[in-house]
């Protein structure tokens, strides 16, 4: 009768008969040696043990390959949630991109300041008290946008005056300017002597409230476009040469009319 | 009566307020071209004409051949005024204090004493006898376009609430009528009215005619009181000229 031992890759244990070897604690991958076999040799791969190993319920998985496998299927979840590596690396060029344009607008933002103060300081430095009563314009623009029920507060401080744009770099070109645009507190305009004085009174009507406009109403200018054209805070009104007080007065009365409308919402 | 120039006095007679004079013509007689100027004339030169213009008497001329009447001239009392209607040279407010920037040329009435206004919104005043004329600028709410000002005035009861508050001046007052022109291409409210006035316990009876013209954010006032009778109507006929002579030379500049 043949005789098989069995290892446990330390002890040997046997001989066993067939009927002994099958009351084993033994698995699949246990090694089997009998008389006439070169080597130890798994169980499963014996064909006349064959008998043995179908007795044997399937072997149980390790702990590890079901860790490993939820880590797979996790990973699979994870993956088809999360970017890809290519898109991790777009979205992170997109950020890149993103701040070095918000960098270059906060440099050109810098830099367009310090050039607006600049020029603020040389206009005000080359400032003077005009001999136009401008405080008689000031009075008609209050009282004409409160018939159409707005009030905005008063300002405390009231600069209307000259200054020599003419003198000053990039600047020439200005017929007036407001800097007291969002701020409640202050009126502060400058007009270039030159123009005023070659402007006809329809002209300084448009000049004057326009101004007031950008600084009490904190309006901005309109699109340099022809359908703006013959509107108050058309910013081109140097070319307003030829308008009348009748048509000063209606697009005054049309920009009132809109601000009015949104003072009520 | 005969003339000796083939007319004989028929009759005379008076209906109403009009003095009629019939006469008698020949066959070959036809009125003058210029014959109710050359009446008129006679008239004022006869000294006839004054007493007829202040007792608001009318003349009628009737001129007969044989039966039928063949000529009539009618002159009413006014037309026998001997108030110069001539206008002088052009005189301006512009930069005066009370003008509030209104820059307005008119031609005064020649014969009229032009004066400064004493109260606060008379520019100037044209003066004669118990008439005058005045340019008063007064503020308006705001500004106005003449496109929108004529919008308004097509509105009665814009209109009325103007005539009512204008016509406060006077008591009793009544508005005779009023219609809308232009004046110097401004829309203007023109309106005549009689009332009271009292001064000094005095009561008198006013006429006015006055145009309200609309001026940009200005309100001028051309405003000429009289006593109501006959002078006013005669002068009536001077203060259109003279409104009509009224010039905003801005416009004309842009």
């Amino acid at each position: 009768m043949k005789k098989y031992f069995y290892t446990d890759g330390v002890d040997k244990f046997g001989p066993f008969t067939f009927e002994e070897l099958k009351q084993q604690k033994i698995t699949r991958e246990t090694k089997v040696w009998y008389y006439g076999l070169e080597h130890w040799t798994k169980l499963a791969d014996l064909d006349e043990l064959k008998g043995i190993t179908n007795s044997l319920p399937p072997p149980l998985k390790s702990n590890k390959e079901i860790v490993k496998k939820q880590e797979e299927i996790t990973k699979e979840v994870y993956s088809q949630l999360s970017p890809p590596k290519k898109r991790k690396k777009l979205k992170r060029g997109i950020l890149i991109a993103f701040a070095s344009i918000l960098a270059l607008y906060l440099v050109f933002f810098f830099v367009k300041k310090q050039k607006q103060y600049n020029l603020y300081q040389e206009i005000k430095s080359s400032a003077y008290e005009a001999d136009v009563d401008f405080n008689f314009y000031v009075e008609k623009f209050y009282r004409d946008i409160a018939v159409y029920g707005i009030f905005p507060k008063r300002p405390t401080t009231t600069i209307i005056k000259f200054a020599k744009f003419d003198h000053i770099t990039n600047a020439t070109h200005i017929h007036g300017i407001s800097f007291g645009i969002n701020d409640d507190d202050k009126i502060e305009i400058y007009i270039n002597p030159s123009t005023w004085n070659t402007f006809k009174k329809p002209l300084r009507y448009y000049l004057i409230y326009h101004e007031l406009a950008h600084d009490v109403l904190n309006l901005n200018d309109l699109a340099n476009t022809p359908e703006n054209e013959g509107k108050l805070m058309f910013p081109a009104i140097a070319s307003y040469e030829t308008k009348t007080m009748d048509e000063f007065i209606e697009n005054s009365h049309a920009l009132f009319e809109e601000v009015a409308a949104k003072w009520k919402n | 009566m005969d003339f000796g120039n083939g007319l004989t006095v028929k009759g005379c007679y008076a209906i109403g307020r009009t003095l009629v004079y019939q006469y008698q013509v020949s066959e070959d007689w036809f009125a003058p071209e210029n014959s109710k100027t050359d009446l008129i004339e006679n008239l004022k030169k006869s000294g006839y004409a004054e007493t007829y213009f202040n007792n608001d008497i009318n003349v009628e001329y009737q001129y007969f051949f044989e039966n039928r009447l063949r000529e009539k001239i009618s002159i009413k009392s006014y037309e026998l005024t001997s108030l110069n209607f001539k206008l002088g040279d052009y005189i301006s407010i512009d930069g005066h204090p009370k003008a509030k920037g209104v820059n307005l040329k008119l031609k005064p009435p020649m014969g009229w004493q032009i004066e400064e206004g004493d109260r606060p919104n008379i520019v100037k005043k044209f003066l004669f006898k118990n008439n005058n004329y005045m340019i008063i600028v007064k503020d308006n709410i705001m500004f106005f376009s003449r496109n929108e000002i004529s919008e308004l005035l097509s509105d009665d009861e814009y209109v009325n609430e103007f005539l009512l508050e204008a016509s406060s001046i006077l008591s009793n007052q009544q508005i005779l009528y009023h219609r809308i022109v232009s004046v110097d291409k401004y829309p203007s409210l023109e309106f005549t009215m009689r009332g009271e006035m009292e001064r000094l316990g005095v009561k008198m009876k006013i006429r006015q005619k006055c145009w309200m013209i609309f001026f940009e954010d200005k309100i001028v006032y051309l405003q000429c009181s009289g006593l109501d009778n006959n002078e006013f109507t005669a002068l009536e006929k001077l203060y259109n000229l003279i409104t009509n002579s009224v010039i905003f030379p801005e416009q004309y500049d842009y």
